[in-house]
């Protein structure tokens, strides 16, 4: 966690969320275009490619994932957050930083349970479509609850150490 | 133990943590006290890539972004203005017409009031409307339009729900178009005591915004012929949607940048994401409270206390303005609609309707205190106080609190274009 305080650790956190959004444009433009693909071939020659529809239904479970990660960094998550708008500044930041640790053990647990999932379909060995396993496809679960637990940890930390946490308020 | 736990839960979802965070929590806690290995959780959660519409979800999503990226607010403002601003009340119509247009398009997260809202509160308060007129219009329009296609709650509700989309479109055609009769003839009513201003009318206006606004009037075609043509699936429309909103705002108008579009897939995926991993938490949890019989249960209680279906309604309408007023729209929906739908499905009411009631109500509880969404975001933009605007906004609420009753009561309004 100490990486997070340094200069060295702000820029490693600055380029990978550049690395995200990229990556987020990408897959969105892919599936679209993948998407317009099918409807063509469907429509206009009467085919299309099996397992077209398995790939865009998991290409929009990574995009959900990746995007709720990216709502952890922006701080965009949907919440009630009734108590911290009729108490006292002071407190609102100590419930913040109990927010983000109680997210942060929530999110451990759940990429524990996720790491489990996937071993035990790596087990199995399905395979999907285009000789890529389901348990591929399934990595999502495991990277996106270990982002979201570095990120909230991240938060926690900097709340901590005295410092605004990262991200805008909505 | 169960009653700390439970308490501890709602303390941490009333002090912000995420309700993604909390779902999963419950969902967590439910099933290691029942001593189920946790991966069942994630193999809960795995359902949401078995269902094709969350596509449909996100491509009207990302095609909402760009729409409220490009200036086809602005356009369409000035369009209506041409067409209704020569008429008493004309300019409240054009801003809840526009409001309702945009909003369907745009999925009531917000934008409508940031994206329209400065604009039609000068020209109201221009033609003389008073101030809290105007504000309670724009504060209580900002989700009107809700029960229109492709409103993404309406998708939402029919993935957790298990109804057509088609259909359920169809279904809210006659309450939403109620809704707005009834708040256009409460403005024009205003605005013909009000003595408010006319503008005269002007035929070349009239032709350059028609031309100007071609692209966007044409869009509820695409979508209504898309999805009623029979040719493609409800997700394949909201395809062709992203790709006639994404060229008409890159290639014809050109008002939004290449540039632009990693934010505004931020913006989308962000949007979508947040719903949709509420949505993975609310199938573990749930796949928890039908295992354990909660929502048989639960029918079983309310009806030994109630019998008749109007006074479940009744019941059922003030449950869920409650929770409209705690939860945003998709929270509700996701959290709420999987307990409902079998208990109304043992009062024999159709789901559709539901869906409808459903709706309504949530779109009600954009503007009640103290979490509705509306009001937080008019007083941003409007730099007025919540309590101000929602003062303003009491007679809006009166009114679609009596469509709300007609459109309960009134299951027909629902179901006609359906049967």
């Amino acid at each position: 966690m100490a990486a997070s305080f340094s200069p060295h650790g702000e820029r490693v956190s600055l380029f990978l969320d550049h690395l995200e959004k990229w990556v987020l444009v990408l897959l969105i433009s892919f599936l679209a275009g993948f998407a317009v693909l099918q409807i063509i071939l469907r429509n206009f020659f009467s085919t299309g490619i099996v397992w077209g529809d398995d790939l865009l239904r998991h290409g929009v479970l990574w995009l959900s994932i990746l995007g709720a990660s990216r709502a952890t960094f922006e701080k965009k998550h949907i919440r009630i957050d009734l108590l911290p708008r009729i108490m006292p500044a002071r407190f609102k930041f100590i419930t913040d930083i109990m927010c983000c640790f109680i997210s942060f053990l929530v999110c451990l647990i759940l990429l524990w349970a996720s790491w489990k999932f996937v071993r035990g379909e790596r087990l199995a060995g399905d395979i999907a479509f285009a000789s890529i396993p389901y348990w591929c496809l399934e990595l999502i679960f495991p990277i996106g609850f270990a982002l979201m637990a570095l990120r909230f940890g991240f938060r926690f930390a900097r709340g901590l150490a005295g410092r605004r946490p990262e991200g805008t308020e909505i | 133990m169960k009653l700390l736990l439970t308490l501890l839960l709602v303390l941490m979802a009333l002090s912000g943590a995420p309700l993604f965070v909390v779902i999963s929590a419950a969902a967590l806690v439910c099933f290691y006290l029942m001593g189920v290995d946790l991966s069942i959780v994630i193999i809960e959660m795995y359902r949401l890539a078995a269902n094709p519409l969350l596509i449909a979800l996100l491509f009207f999503a990302f095609a909402g972004y760009v729409l409220a990226e490009s200036g086809a607010g602005k356009r369409l403002v000035r369009l209506s203005m041409a067409i209704f601003g020569c008429i008493k009340g004309g300019l409240a119509v054009v801003a809840l017409l526009s409001c309702a247009f945009f909003t369907a398009l745009t999925g009531a997260s917000g934008i409508t009031i940031v994206a329209l809202g400065g604009l039609l509160l000068p020209a109201l308060l221009e033609e003389r409307y008073s101030e809290d007129f105007s504000l309670g219009l724009l504060t209580s329009s900002g989700s009107l339009g809700l029960l229109f296609p492709p409103s993404l709650p309406m998708i939402i509700y029919g993935v957790v729900a298990g109804v057509s989309i088609p259909k359920l479109f169809l279904a809210g055609l006659i309450p939403g178009i109620l809704l707005l009769v009834l708040l256009i003839g409460y403005s024009i009513y205003k605005g013909v005591r009000g003595e408010c201003r006319v503008l005269s009318f002007d035929s070349k206006e009239l032709f350059d915004t028609t031309r100007e606004t071609i692209w966007e009037i044409m869009l509820p075609v695409v979508v209504f012929g898309g999805i009623y043509s029979g040719f493609l699936a409800v997700r394949e429309v909201a395809v062709v949607t992203l790709v006639y909103v994404l060229f008409v705002a890159l290639v014809i108008n050109r008002d939004v940048k290449m540039s632009q579009m990693p934010t505004v897939v931020g913006k989308t995926v962000v949007m979508v994401g947040g719903i949709i991993i509420i949505l993975g938490a609310a199938l573990a949890f749930n796949s928890f409270l039908i295992d354990q019989q909660v929502p048989s249960r639960i029918l079983f209680w309310i009806q030994s206390h109630v019998q008749s279906k109007f006074l479940f309604l009744i019941i059922l309408n003030i449950f869920l303005l409650l929770v409209g007023c705690v939860l945003d729209i998709y929270s509700a929906l996701v959290i709420v609609a999987p307990l409902i739908v079998p208990i109304a499905q043992g009062y024999d009411i159709n789901l559709l309707h539901l869906g409808v009631v459903f709706l309504t109500n949530l779109q009600i509880g954009y503007t009640t205190p103290p979490i509705g969404m509306n009001l937080f975001i008019a007083s941003l933009r409007f730099d007025k106080s919540i309590i101000r605007l929602g003062v303003a906004s009491l007679p809006f609420l009166g009114i679609l609190l009596a469509a709300l009753l007609i459109i309960t009561y009134v299951p027909a309004l629902s179901l006609l274009l359906v049967r």
